[in-house]
Parts: structure tokens; C-alpha cells; sequence
């Protein structure tokens, strides 16, 4: 019997014969309401929360890294930020914004919508699930900690050998980036393997592969390529840290190691880095566009298998990164082509959305100005990028503002502003309320126009020779202008950021004396919308049964002969109620993953001062993996009867979620024990 | 087949009581099988390397692919009878063999790269001297 | 750390299959799914360190590989090694039928068997050591250590689950009907078997 029988294997710790206090340190955590319960909590949705507002936080700090370089670059000789400051403030701009913002925003988006897309319960692993949050949220703590300890990384986000090295970097930032990233490397990495299990093995009945939302399915190839990826950039990391902590010689020049073997396992990793931060922003926006045009998406498989295709080919292009790296001829006539060809499968999707949206009923909300945004920013982005597969242009263009341009054209010009539709498109379903809709609209045309003052004019720079990386230029190169443009571009878009915020806590007060908006503000397609806004803890009760795309939709309205919908059902109708009793079983908090996440970090410190508190760390380390191992996934004690079934009350969820925040400590303990 | 339910009790389960239970079980022999085998194919990769000149000598063509042919096929059996893809869905055979690919592919690629298409650094090659 | 690597690497022995109204939808238990999907991603880490290996491995000074490998010494422990898969199948199918006591003295053989591989890579080390073959000494010395010694922490990894589920098993805490974790956690020590399969033969044989 290799696969044993599910009804068997149901809760393991039942009868209720066993209580277990683990280690019989910490009594099981019980309440799923509170602060409190943010730290111990594997609800998905919560950690999804959580993700997006760490995100939010390291994209504020990031973000004023990048005010800093451009106010650094105003003017020729500058002298805000000495040469040495300014390789850190790019180092950890870099670094933060693609490790700790732009992926973790994914993540948060794949923790919070993907379960809720396919009508799962939680993800498949619901305690790794936390301990990869605690791991992506100390890591970067630990990364960023280096500012008040010595000072920054400075050898670039990608940080090449032997540069690297102790010789020419000796201080600690290197190492704390090297082992921050390390640290959030495990959160990838059991990230991935989760989101994957729970997307092939926990999707509702009926939902087939080919029925699954477009997101959902981006969110498969991203964590593919994140489950692929991370390893290689580990492997790379594990040779810098022993080059750096023990002497080894894997990058040191005299005993014949050879820095463009970093470069290569780099950008193995680097490549299909990059397509795993712009695939969930193309899974949100293939999610938002129909909705807003009213129309089912345009060539749905087209749209699944460029992602998968550009999966795939992702794997195949990394050495257009090395074109002056002297990789040789053949190599780079290789990758050049390979490069080309990977335009395809991404031009493949800007057809798909444009089709989308032709003919469609355009209502253009925020969301959908966001959507629109990234179609246009991605394609100048993407055609930029398609000239760096030319080689011999690649050679004039490496290095300069050129590539600079580029790659914020795609990577926030096109993951972000997905980001930014995903925002306020599912606030309502996460929050309970709207963003105001004039603040959003300002909102998108202020980080538009600020967006385009701040990277167009890089292009030109670039162009004109302008270098990267270098902490200021000499008058009378022609680069005051655009950088002048450039750095008031800056502002306008941290003008929009701080807009963005604003809008949230406005909004949040505003909503505070208008009714919720309902399960489907939007008149949405996917199944999400159908659960009350903001998603009760047990997500589906009961869970639906699928049976075509867009489902949700199809429950609302039927089709007239010449293809045009025709409301068959009131919305309300079709969505379910938070009313009454909902005796769902779901998974216990546990202490476990953040304590097991808390030794990682207390290792890397120990790893730089003193490898006593290695030895501290790793024991916190291997207690929460055995205090993890031997807690029964379910708490016998809490939470449900002790009889023999597996689904007891979970206790009474309140309709609205406003009430249960306000809820006294007393009350929660009466509940607890409910 | 024994079905005792007892689990997570304060006493451990009395297991003389399913001891009684075992009964022959055909795998086990195919398992020894595929062992010995191994053991034969891993004697045949030390006995090539023992006596390379059979095999045109160490580092030869027909010596590194008949080498590299016998521990395939260790890791092909390992992988699809210990590790039960025979029997189990094809998912899973799938989903490993990905990264095995995956690896094979990229990690060939950048050998060939560096070594072969003009990288400066190659097995033999010194890159000090060589300047 | 037993069980515990597996959980830290994406299983949960008994979680997840608790929580499901219907069966998974691929027929497989997440954890078995998510262990495969691991290994699937170790094959990338490996696979980088042993092409590092390949690069660097002859050195522009200290003892070379022909000098310091002792084949015969490897191959037995290589022996040991792949004989331990064999005693790992036996394991989980003892359990799979219900034989307890067969399952523990096949677990105890198989993570006997691992410490002896584990051990005589340790000797190993030490005699190359004394050999002048520091991790400092050179580009291969530094892969060469780097490479074998990050599989025999996989080994140990496994030794330590092995052990605790022979613990588990002793304290009647593995019925039949969780044998899907000794199957899991055979899988993880098949995987660093075949781990040692491609480094004996690229690493020692292959010069």
C-alpha cells in the first residue's frame, strides 16, 4: 500500500488519547483572533497579509535608497553620498527591491489568492507555509541589519567574484547579504514546494488544470522556476560564504578560481529570476482585464503555455547577461538567439490581453488603468530588452543607464504595476472595504507620469554613454538634464507611493460608515468573489464544484445566442453567506515555525562575531524542528470536541470581521474555549 | 493485513501481536536482485578503473562513457524500483525528472561554455599560465 | 533533527491529509508530492556543486586527485552506502505489511550502515588532511571538500531521521498506516545515495 488510505491517515492524534506538550515547554497556541495570533497563525490569508505589509515596509526603504542615489546624481559632483556610500545604497537598493519586495509581493499574492482560486481550504502545508514567511521576514532583517552594523553589501545586487571577495570587501555587508539571502532562500524554496502541492493536489472538484484562473497558473510556473532556481543561486552563495568565512578558494584569482563561474551559476539563477517577478503580475492583470472589459479571456491557452513556455525558456538565455564577459563567440551567438526567441511567448501575451480588451466594455477603474499601465510599460520594456539580444548593441549598451531603463520599464513598469492592480482590485476581498476611487485614479496618473520622468530618460542617458554604478559624472557630458528630469521623476513617484498609503488608511476611515461591499464589488469571473468580503477563516463552506472557467461568472450569467451575457442569477444568490454555523476544521496555530525561523538568523551572527551563537542558533534551530515534528498537525485540546470525528466547531465566525478585531481579551478566551 | 489503530498511545503498541502478520511479500526478492546487481555494476566501474587499459586508458573516450554509462544505469535503478516510480504515479516521475533534466541541461551547458567555447579556464588548463 | 529535515524541507508526516473533505487530486499525499518535488530541486544544488568540482579539479598546487584518492577504500564505502538503499526498501516494506519488528532492524541496519559511510568519510578526511590536502590548500581541495562533504551532511540528515523513527517505532508511535513517513524518508536517503552514485563515478572514478 504505497498510497494509504486518507481516512486513515486523518488526524493522526485522535481519540484524543494524548495530550501533548512538546519539549513541554510551550502550551499549544489556541486563539485565531488578536495580535497575538499574527505570530502563531498558518492561515493563509494571514501570512498572504503579512508578506504584502513586510513587503510594503522593505519597498519603503528601498524606495528611499533610490531617492537617495537620485538626489546623489542631481548634479554633476555630487557630494550627498561619498563613492563608497553610494555602491552600498545600490547594492541594497537592488537587493531589496528584487528579494524583498517584488517576490515577497508574489508570494503574498500566491498565499492569499491561489488557495482561495482553486477553492482549497489552506495550502497544503499550512506550518511551513509560516515558517517560510518568518524565514523571508528574518532574512531581511538580518540583510538590512548590516546598515547599523558596518554598513551595506557594495558589490552590487549581483555581486561578482572576486569583487566579492575578502580583499576588496572587507567588510561584513557582503556577508550579510550573502547570509540574509541565504535565509530567504529557504523561504523560497519550502515556499515553492508548498504552493506547488497545493495547486496539483488541493484544487476544488471539477477545477482541472485548464480550468484554473490565469493567476493560478502563473503562480505554478513562478514557484517551477523558484523550486528550480534558488538551489543554483545556494550552490553559488555556499561557495561565496566558504570563499569568505574559511579561505576557500573558489573565487580567489591566484589558486586558479575563475570569477566567471560565479557569473554562470548567477545568472542560472538570475534569468529565470527575473520571469518569476513578472509572472504574477501577468497572472493578476490576465485575472483583472476580463473583468474590466467583460469579457472572458482571449486565447486562454495561449496565455497558460507562453507562461509555461517562457518557464522553460527562461532556462536557456542566462549568458545574455555575460555578453562582454568573455564568454566567447559561439556562446554568445547562442544565447543571442535563444534570447530572441524568448520574445515570443511574451509578445504572445501582450496580443492575448490586447484581444481582451478589443470590443470589450472598457470600464476603466483603477485596477484596469494599472493593467493598461503595465501592457504599455512592459512593452517598452520588453522591446528594450529584445535590442540587448543583439549582441554587438549589447556590448555599446552594458553597463550604462540603458540597461537601468530597461529593466524598470519591465520589472516596475511591469511587475509592479500588476502589483498595484492587484492591490486595489482585491482590497475589498482582503479588507473589507474599497479604495477610494479619485485618490486611485490620481494615484495611477501621478506614479504613470513620475514612472515615465524618471526611467525614459535613462534610455537617453545610457545612450549617451552615461555608466551605472558610478557614484557621480563630470559636467559637460550632456547628463544634467535628464538626470534633473530623472530625479524630480523620483519624487513624483515616491509622491505617488506616499498616495497610495494615504489612500489606504483614508479609505479604512471612510469605510468605517459604509456597508461592506459585498462579496462581488467588481461583477467578477473567478471563484474568490464568491466568499464574503473580507474571506471568512474558512475560505469555502461548503466548497464549490466547478464546472467551467471563469465559474463564478457562469453562475451569474448565461450566454444569448449571439454570445452576449445575460444575467441568469442575482449575485447574491449565487455567493455564499458568512451567516450561521460553519463547523469547519481547520489547521491549529503553532509557536514552532516562527521559533524554528528565529534560530536562522541568530546562526548568521554567529557565523560573522562569535560561532558560539552559531551553536545557539542551531539549537534553536533543531528544537523547533523536533518541537515542530512531534506536535500533532491538529491541537486535540483546542478548538473541537473530543469525539471521533475530525470536524468540531471552530467556534462561531462573526459576519463581520470589523466586530471580531474589536473583540475584548475576555471574549477571545470564551471562544477560545468554545 | 493487521490493522491496529493504536497510535499516539501512552504504551507502545504491542507489535508481537502484528509481527504474526507478516506474510511473504514478493517485492522484497526483486529488491535483493536489484541489489546485487548494483553491487555487480559497481564492481564493473572499479574494475574498469582498475584496469583502464581495456578500456583505452584512463580519461579515454570509451573509458569516461563506459563509465558514465554504468552509473546511470545505477541511478536509473535506484531511482525506479527503491525509490517505487514504477509502481507510484507518474507525477512524481515527472516532477523529479524535471529537475534532473533541468540540471543535466544547464550544468552541461556551462561546462561547455567554459571549457569548450572559449572560456579562459579549462580541466588541464591553467589560466595563470596560460597568459 | 530526524523527521524534523523532512519537515523543514516541505513535509508534514501527517498534517496536511487531516484537513482534506475529498482526496488529493493527483492521487499522491502532499507529502509524498512535496518530498518529490525537493529532491527534484536538490538535483539543481548538487548539480552545481559537482560542475564546480568538475572545473576546479586540477590544481595549480597541493596534492592532485590521482595522488591523493584511495579508490579502494572508496569503493568499499561506496558498497556500504548503496547497500543501505537495499536495506531502506527492505524498511518500508516491512512496514507496509505490518512487520514492526523487521521495520526497526532494518531501520537500525540501514542508519548502521550510513554511520559506517559517514565514518569513513571522516577517515577519509582526516588521512587527506595529513596528506597535505587542507580546505585551503587549493581550488580542488576546496571543491572536492565543499562537494563530498555537503553530501555527507545530507547522510547525517538521514541518519538522524532514521533514528527517529526508529525511536518513534520503539515508542509505538509508527502504525502501519503512517508508513508513507519511513517511505518518505527512504525516499530522501534513496536520493543521497544516487547522490553518491554520480560522485563516485564523475568525482573518483573519471579522472
Amino acid at each position: 500500500m504505497a498510497t494509504p488510505d486518507p481516512g486513515q491517515l486523518a488526524l493522526p492524534s485522535g481519540n484524543g488519547a494524548v495530550e501533548h506538550r512538546p519539549l513541554g515547554v510551550f502550551t499549544r497556541p489556541s486563539s485565531s483572533k488578536g495580535w497575538r495570533s499574527w505570530f502563531t497563525s498558518v492561515d493563509h490569508k494571514k501570512i498572504g497579509v503579512m508578506y504584502g505589509a513586510a513587503a510594503l515596509f522593505f519597498f519603503i526603504i528601498g524606495g528611499l535608497e533610490a531617492l537617495l542615489i537620485r538626489v546623489q546624481l542631481w548634479a554633476p559632483r555630487g557630494t550627498l553620498l561619498t563613492a563608497d556610500e553610494y555602491n552600498q545604497v545600490f547594492t541594497m537598493h537592488g537587493t531589496t527591491m528584487i528579494f524583498l519586495v517584488v517576490m515577497p509581493i508574489g508570494a503574498a499574492f500566491a498565499n492569499y489568492l491561489m488557495p482561495l482560486q482553486i477553492g482549497a481550504r489552506d495550502v497544503a502545508f499550512p506550518r511551513i507555509n509560516a515558517f517560510s514567511f518568518w524565514c523571508f521576514l528574518f532574512g531581511g532583517i538580518f540583510l538590512n541589519t548590516a546598515w547599523f552594523l558596518g554598513g551595506g553589501a557594495d558589490g552590487g545586487w549581483f555581486m561578482y567574484a572576486p569583487n566579492s571577495s575578502v580583499v576588496f570587501s572587507p567588510g561584513h555587508g557582503i556577508d550579510f547579504w550573502n547570509i540574509g539571502l541565504l535565509i530567504t532562500g529557504i523561504a523560497s524554496l519550502t515556499g515553492a514546494v508548498n504552493l506547488i502541492v497545493t495547486v496539483l493536489n488541493m484544487r476544488a472538484p471539477g477545477m482541472t488544470l485548464m480550468k484554473m484562473p490565469v493567476f493560478t497558473w502563473m503562480t505554478l510556473v513562478t514557484q517551477f522556476l523558484l523550486l528550480f532556481a534558488i538551489p543554483v543561486l545556494t550552490a553559488a552563495q555556499v561557495l561565496l560564504l566558504f570563499d569568505r568565512a574559511f579561505d576557500a578558494n573558489f573565487f580567489n584569482v591566484e589558486a586558479g578560481g575563475d570569477p566567471l563561474l560565479w557569473q554562470h551559476l548567477f545568472w542560472i539563477f538570475g534569468h529565470p529570476e527575473v520571469y518569476l517577478m513578472i509572472l504574477p503580475a501577468f497572472g493578476l492583470v490576465s485575472d483583472i482585464l476580463p473583468v474590466f472589459s467583460r469579457k472572458p479571456i482571449f486565447g486562454y491557452p495561449f496565455i497558460v503555455f507562453s507562461g509555461i513556455a517562457i518557464g522553460f525558456m527562461g532556462w536557456g538565455v542566462w549568458a545574455h547577461h555575460m555578453f562582454v564577459s568573455g564568454i566567447g563567440p559561439v556562446s554568445v551567438l547562442v544565447f543571442s538567439l535563444t534570447t530572441m526567441f524568448i520574445a515570443v511567448p511574451t509578445g504572445v501575451k501582450i496580443l492575448n490581453w490586447t484581444a481582451t480588451m478589443a470590443r470589450g466594455k472598457l470600464k476603466l477603474d483603477t485596477p484596469m488603468l494599472f493593467c493598461i499601465g503595465l501592457i504599455t510599460m512592459f512593452t517598452i520594456g520588453g522591446i528594450s530588452g529584445v535590442t540587448h539580444s543583439v549582441a554587438p548593441a549589447d556590448t555599446q549598451q552594458t553597463d550604462t543607464y540603458y540597461i537601468v531603463a530597461h529593466f524598470h520599464y519591465v520589472l516596475f513598469g511591469g511587475a509592479f504595476f500588476g502589483f498595484m492592480a492587484g492591490f486595489y482590485f482585491y482590497w475589498p476581498k482582503v479588507f473589507g472595504y474599497l479604495m477610494n476611487e479619485t485618490l486611485g485614479k490620481v494615484n495611477f496618473w501621478l506614479m504613470f507620469v513620475g514612472f515615465n520622468l524618471t526611467f525614459g530618460p535613462m534610455h537617453v542617458l545610457g545612450l549617451q554613454g552615461m555608466s551605472r554604478r558610478i557614484y557621480t559624472y563630470d559636467a559637460g557630458y550632456g547628463f544634467e538634464f535628464w538626470n534633473q528630469v530623472a530625479t524630480i521623476g523620483a519624487f513624483v513617484l515616491a509622491g505617488s507611493i506616499a498616495l497610495f498609503i494615504f489612500n489606504i488608511f483614508y479609505s479604512r476611515a471612510k469605510a468605517k460608515s459604509m456597508a461592506n461591499p459585498g462579496p462581488d464589488p467588481w461583477d467578477a469571473r473567478t471563484i474568490e468573489w464568491m466568499i464574503p468580503s473580507p474571506v471568512p477563516e474558512y475560505n469555502f463552506d461548503p466548497i464549490p464544484t466547478i464546472t467551467r472557467r471563469d465559474d463564478f461568472w457562469y453562475r451569474k450569467y448565461g450566454e444569448t445566442e449571439d454570445h452576449m451575457p445575460v444575467r441568469i442569477a442575482a449575485t447574491d444568490e449565487v455567493c455564499q453567506s458568512a451567516e450561521g454555523e460553519h463547523d469547519v476544521h481547520l489547521p491549529s496555530p503553532s509557536y514552532w515555525p516562527i521559533v524554528t525561523a528565529f534560530g536562522l538568523p541568530i546562526v548568521g551572527y554567529g557565523l560573522l562575531y562569535t560561532h558560539w551563537l552559531s551553536l545557539i542558533g542551531g539549537l534553536i534551530v533543531v528544537a523547533g524542528i523536533y518541537g515542530w515534528a512531534l506536535e500533532p498537525p491538529d491541537d486535540p485540546e483546542a478548538e473541537h470536541d473530543h469525539h471521533d470525528d475530525d470536524h468540531g466547531p471552530v467556534g462561531e465566525v462573526e459576519p463581520d470581521r470589523a466586530e471580531d478585531e474589536d473583540l475584548s481579551e475576555s471574549e477571545k478566551e470564551v471562544e477560545t474555549v468554545g | 493485513m493487521a490493522t491496529d489503530t493504536r497510535h499516539f498511545g501512552d504504551s507502545p503498541v504491542d507489535t508481537d501481536v502484528l509481527d504474526g502478520a507478516a506474510e511473504p511479500y514478493p517485492r522484497n526478492r526483486l529488491y535483493v536482485k536489484i541489489a546485487i546487481a548494483l553491487a555487480i555494476i559497481t564492481a564493473a566501474e572499479v574494475a574498469v578503473h582498475v584496469f583502464p587499459d581495456a578500456f583505452g586508458g584512463a580519461g579515454s573516450m570509451p573509458y569516461v562513457i563506459s563509465l558514465l554509462a554504468m552509473m546511470a544505469l545505477k541511478f536509473f535503478a535506484v531511482a525506479y524500483w527503491f525509490m517505487h516510480l514504477k509502481w507510484d504515479n507518474k507525477i512524481l516521475t515527472w516532477a523529479f525528472y524535471t529537475g534532473v533534466i533541468l540540471a543535466v541541461a544547464v550544468y552541461v551547458a556551462v561546462l561547455t561554455v567554459m571549457q569548450v567555447w572559449g572560456g579562459m579556464t579549462g580541466v588541464g588548463v591553467d589560466p595563470l599560465g596560460g597568459t | 533533527m530526524a523527521d524534523t529535515t523532512v519537515h523543514e524541507v516541505g513535509l508534514d508526516a501527517a498534517a496536511p491529509v487531516a484537513h482534506l473533505d475529498h482526496d488529493t487530486n493527483t492521487g499522491i499525499s502532499n507529502t509524498k508530492l512535496g518530498m518529490w518535488l525537493f529532491l527534484g530541486s536538490e538535483c539543481l544544488l548538487f548539480g552545481g556543486l559537482i560542475t564546480t568540482y568538475l572545473i576546479y579539479k586540477t590544481p595549480l598546487s597541493g596534492p592532485t586527485p590521482e595522488q591523493i584518492f584511495d579508490i579502494p577504500f572508496t569503493s568499499a564505502s561506496s558498497f556500504v552506502l548503496l547497500m543501505s538503499s537495499l536495506t531502506m526498501v527492505l524498511a518500508v516494506s516491512a512496514i507496509e505489511r505490518g512487520d514492526h519488528h523487521r521495520l526497526r532492524v532494518w531501520l537500525a541496519a540501514t542508519a548502521i550502515l550510513g554511520s559506517t559511510f559517514v565514518a569513513g568519510q571522516l577517515y577519509e578526511f582526516t588521512a587527506f588532511y595529513r596528506e597535505g590536502l587542507g580546505f585551503t590548500t587549493s581550488r580542488f581541495s576546496s571543491a572536492f571538500y565543499t562537494l563530498t562533504g555537503f553530501h555527507g551532511v545530507h547522510v547525517t540528515i538521514g541518519i538522524l531521521m532514521l533514528v527517529s523513527l526508529l525511536l518513534w517505532s520503539l515508542r509505538g508511535k509508527l502504525p502501519e498506516h503512517r508508513s508513507e513517513t519511513v517511505e518518505v524518508v527512504g525516499l530522501y536517503w534513496h536520493f543521497v545515495d544516487i547522490v553518491w552514485i554520480l560522485i563516485f563515478a564523475v568525482v573518483y572514478l573519471i579522472p
